[in-house]
């Protein structure tokens, strides 16, 4: 599911309290202030929310089936993020923990590399570049003339 | 006769191509044939668009999927999200 609001964590967690789940794992992902060796500012998140949305339920379903899951959530947000804000996460709940373990990695990755969403990572030396592949290597463009023509 | 193709691009392709733009395309256009186009009319984003997908609002569209008539149609650049 894609989001433009703060992430409850805590109410997610809650949400899915099943008597038969003996593990519970949670992965947060969240924007850290660096990458390659340059400062990050913030990001920004884009995504293609009618087919993002459905890509997300159909991988959730795929690893549902896959690991034996009693239930999983995937939430991940978009617009600006500041250093330290969650951008993403995953709860898998199973009834042992190898299943719990394995169904959310295999979410976030398969999220991360197929899921029509963009970030867009703002630097402090003024430059910006949006995501590819999960690694920042495009266009980078003066900030200041970028912040001039988007006000 | 051909077809009018709707275009809606996202996050680095915007850096390349307005958002949103019409395209004229001969009937039973592909993918394939959409991205190659859009190759001619930006150079710069050849080697981006080689690793783009095509889709509409509920899927991604196989590279030799064919249009018949007027379509919306949306430029997926590599995903990186997380």
């Amino acid at each position: 599911m894609i989001t433009p609001h703060e992430i409850p964590i805590e109410r997610l967690l809650a949400s899915l309290q099943n008597d038969k789940a003996g593990a519970s794992v949670l992965f947060v992902g969240s924007v850290r202030n660096v990458n390659k060796e340059k400062e990050v500012l913030w990001l920004e998140y884009e995504a293609f929310k009618p087919l993002a949305d459905k890509m997300i339920n159909k991988i959730k379903e795929e690893a549902k089936s896959k690991f034996n899951l009693i239930a999983a959530i995937c939430v991940h947000r978009v617009g600006k993020l500041k250093i330290g804000e969650t951008a993403v996460i995953v709860i898998t709940l199973a009834m042992h923990r190898k299943e719990a373990y394995d169904a959310n990695q295999f979410i976030i990755d398969k999220v991360k590399h197929e899921a029509p969403i963009w970030k867009k990572e703002y630097w402090k030396d003024g430059t910006y570049a949006w995501g590819h592949n999960c690694n920042c290597q495009l266009p980078h463009k003066d900030l200041q003339e970028y912040l001039l023509n988007h006000k | 006769m051909g077809i009018e193709i709707t275009i809606q691009v996202f996050a680095v392709l915007k850096e390349y191509f307005e958002e949103k733009f019409e395209m004229k395309m001969p009937e039973k256009s592909s993918c394939r044939a959409i991205l190659a186009l859009l190759e001619k009319q930006q150079p710069k984003a050849k080697g981006l668009l080689g690793k783009c997908r095509v889709a509409t609002e509920q899927e991604i569209l196989d590279a030799d999927y064919t249009f018949s008539s007027n379509v919306k149609i949306y430029i997926i650049p590599p995903s990186s999200g997380g």
